[in-house]
């Protein structure tokens, strides 16, 4: 009575015992090689934009963002690739995905500043750059772009102060 | 038929939504797999990836926990990875990625609970609509897909349908006849053999299942122990075959102890009652006096498990203030998911499940006074009952509470069948809308950091160079980066408790010390994480080692804040949330270059005082 419950628990006991018992090595050496697409395709990008091929190199790291979209690095390259092609729209999206990311990252608003000084959007361009200074207050170029978006807004005592600041982080690195 | 079909459309159902949210989610690509999962998750898939590949596990795994290594035979439970491992490397196309075959297996069989769960409620109320119903609210229920859709590849996710299975099993052994009774003991028992060789925690669900047995046996007459034997004698075979529970003794554990207790007790003449009674309560105190020295002094691993445990039941499960009132050993466990659930957590996840199912409960205690139940009641209203404070001492917990109070939820239709169904028509409404609106829990760092940390370990480190992490953090490094990791969060692994509890003390004491710590377990590379100095919440490294404050001299202050003053170890990478330290060779001195500059890193930006540091 009941025969297909036994069977059944047999072959349940059975499969649990062979598993656990029966499927270890003393002598298994184990080395997994992995291939990471994204960091194949990224480093692919980086070698296409060194070598300035664009084209080849907008795809790779298209493909990986496909991979990896939360990794900033991945954008920031894309947003130069655009910035090299001249595709200035692209670039604003891709920079500004870089910093949804990575708040911290201060080149990316450096060059979304820039970007935007550029096309003549001061108001954000400043408040980018103004960014990039506080989350690296010695970056000497962003200080300079800041200064010369304000000497083009006519805000020249703003400029003024930003190029006294830069003195200063220049004189204290000498003396250091 | 129909009701076959019904049931088979709210199994897909369930496997559906479990993969298609995981699809979903930003950190899923099928195309690469780094970082998909995390903390034992990520250690279980490494070990379920090295079977796909090789067929094997091996013995001793000395990248885990080196430079000692692990003895994952003898001490972890591996089921769940050779089963997943042997699926994919024997039936699956290897065009098909490894992790996407890994949540598609592990969404479909988790799903397999609604099966015990529909069979058990119609056992009981032998009503088809009932069943459905009760199969249907569970599905809808959040909790029963937070594991999973994490996205984890968690034990207990394999080892919960074995153990429903062997629930509803043992019911219809304890409802059968006495012959066709042994079979469905013996199948009880077999399943719950595979889940004791699946998850360490079944133990502790068999210490109630057992509990509810010496109730029974203790006062209901007549109560039938046959089918204990079968599972008793099944689950001695486990102790004795299965490597993990034969190294922590669970032969002599404490639900066996109190099994045995149980059948010398029911061997002695029924009419010699008191004396009887007496005996069992003498080898009661036995069985409680050998735990307690064997989880302190023969098995340290256990009390990690039995003193946190005990704590959590002392303040109620709720943390004190003044974190010095409790050891590191429980402190170190009582981290999500071992926490208790907030209001909001527990209406959230649970849902409507919890007023059906405390009704149903009701229902079924009403019965149980006026002597109109069968034992079978009883076992599931006992299993309810235990797991309701057990929930509150322990979120993990919710999985069992969710299964039993939709089970319960079928007794609504007892007295007031339509009024009973279309109540819990409403309440599958409501959970529903929490499925549907509820935003899923990611439980997991910052991608972009940590990918950031992977890639420079990865790249930049010797294949051979072993990483220093915190325990957390150490599966995501051996499972992405291939690279040995010092410590990793299997508690149960031998000596591994002390040594993670002299890593979080090191940190806060002088660098001379940390280094002479890293000197003697070889370690290659350290991984600071910002969190070590500057969290000091109830979670964090310095609630749980009582450095609620700090001075400027320890070495946590000077891996954050001072880099450059360091002796014996060298800044290679740095990003807000991690930074990577060559640990220096004897004799070596370490260059400091200037590394990015970020704001959490400057000392002169933040109060010391406001982080605890004088």
């Amino acid at each position: 009575m009941g025969i297909r419950y036994y069977v059944f628990g047999f072959f349940t006991l059975l499969l649990t015992i062979c598993a656990v018992c029966l499927t270890f090595s003393t002598t298994l050496h184990v080395s997994l090689e992995e291939v990471y697409p994204a960091d194949i395709h990224f480093r692919k990008g980086v070698h296409f934009l060194s070598c300035d091929s664009l084209e080849e190199a907008e795809n790779v790291f298209k493909e990986a963002i496909m991979c990896q979209p939360h990794f900033a690095l991945n954008h920031y390259y894309l947003a130069e690739v655009y910035v090299r092609q001249g595709k200035f729209q692209q670039a604003v999206v891709v920079y500004s995905r870089t910093i949804e990311l990575d708040p911290e990252f201060y080149p990316a608003f450096y060059n979304l500043g820039t970007l935007l000084g550029e096309v003549g959007e001061y108001r954000d361009a400043i408040a980018l750059l103004n960014r990039a200074v506080v989350l690296n207050p010695s970056y000497i170029e962003a200080y300079h772009k800041l200064a010369q978006l304000y000497v083009e807004t006519g805000d020249f005592s703003a400029a003024e102060k930003i190029y006294e600041l830069v003195k200063e982080i220049e004189n204290s690195r000498v003396s250091k | 038929m129909k009701a076959r079909f019904i049931l088979l459309i709210i199994f897909f159902f369930m496997v559906g939504f479990k993969v298609y949210s995981i699809f979903r989610n930003p950190n899923f690509n099928p195309r690469d797999e780094t970082a998909l999962f995390w903390t034992e998750s990520a250690l279980q898939y490494r070990t379920a990836k090295i079977v796909a590949n090789y067929g094997f596990v091996p013995s001793l795994d000395q990248k885990l926990q080196y430079p000692e290594g692990l003895n994952i035979k003898d001490r972890l439970t591996v089921l769940m990875e050779i089963i997943s491992g042997y699926t994919y490397r024997l039936f699956i196309p290897k065009t098909v990625p490894f992790h996407v075959f890994l949540i598609i297996f592990i969404s479909f069989y988790s799903s397999l609970t609604i099966f015990p769960l529909y069979l058990s409620v119609h056992l009981l109320n032998q009503k088809i609509e009932t069943g459905l119903l009760a199969a249907a609210l569970y599905t809808t229920t959040p909790a029963v897909y937070t594991t999973v859709t994490a996205p984890g590849y968690e034990l207990q996710d394999f080892a919960l349908p074995l153990i429903f299975f062997h629930v509803y099993f043992f019911a219809r052994a304890l409802k059968a006849s006495n012959r066709i009774s042994y079979s469905y003991s013996f199948l009880s028992a077999a399943f719950l053999f595979s889940a004791l060789a699946a998850w360490h925690l079944t133990q502790f669900y068999y210490v109630l299942f057992v509990s509810f047995i010496i109730i029974c046996f203790l006062f209901a007459g007549n109560f039938d122990m046959k089918p204990f034997y079968i599972v008793t004698a099944l689950n001695i075979g486990a102790g004795l075959v299965i490597p993990a529970l034969k190294t922590v003794g669970f032969t002599l554990s404490l639900s066996m102890l109190l099994s045995y207790s149980l059948i010398i007790t029911s061997v002695v003449p029924q009419r010699l009652g008191t004396h009887r009674r007496f005996l069992f309560l003498c080898l009661l105190l036995a069985s409680l006096l050998t735990t307690v020295y064997i989880s302190f002094v023969g098995i340290p691993e256990y009390r990690f498990v039995y003193g946190f445990v005990w704590d959590k039941v002392r303040y109620l499960g709720i943390r004190p203030i003044d974190p010095t009132k409790l050891p590191w050993e429980s402190l170190v466990m009582w981290v999500s998911p071992f926490t208790s659930p907030s209001f909001s957590i527990m209406a959230h996840s649970i849902g409507a499940v919890s007023l059906s199912g405390l009704l149903g409960s009701f229902i079924t205690m009403g019965m149980l006074l006026r002597k109109r139940t069968h034992v079978v009641d009883t076992l599931f209203l006992f299993l309810t009952a235990a797991f309701i404070p057990f929930y509150l001492l322990l979120i993990r917990l919710d999985a069992f509470l969710v299964w039993f109070l939709s089970f319960q939820t079928g007794r609504l239709s007892v007295y007031t069948k339509r009024v009973g169904e279309m109540f819990i028509l409403v309440c599958i409404g409501v959970n529903c809308f929490l499925l549907f609106r509820g935003s899923h829990r990611a439980i997991a760092p910052t991608q972009n950091y940590l990918l950031g940390m992977i890639k420079y370990i990865r790249y930049n480190t010797p294949q051979d160079a072993s990483i220093l992490t915190t325990f957390a953090y150490g599966p995501s490094i051996i499972t992405y980066t291939g690279r040995p990791v010092n410590l990793h969060p299997k508690f149960e692994a031998e000596h591994v408790g002390s040594k993670i509890k002299e890593f979080e003390h090191r940190l806060y004491e002088n660098e001379n010390l940390f280094y002479a710590f890293c000197r003697c377990h070889n370690v290659g590379y350290f991984v600071y994480q910002t969190d070590m100095l500057l969290a000091r919440g109830p979670e964090s490294i310095r609630y749980r080692t009582h450095n609620w404050t700090l001075g400027k001299n320890c070495a946590a202050f000077k891996f954050h804040f001072r880099p450059d003053s360091l002796k014996f170890f060298e800044l290679a990478y740095s990003n807000p949330h991690y930074r990577v330290y060559r640990v220096m060779k004897q004799g070596e001195r370490p260059q400091h270059i200037k590394r990015a500059y970020f704001r959490v890193f400057d000392e002169q930006l933040l109060d010391m005082k406001d982080f605890g540091i004088f």
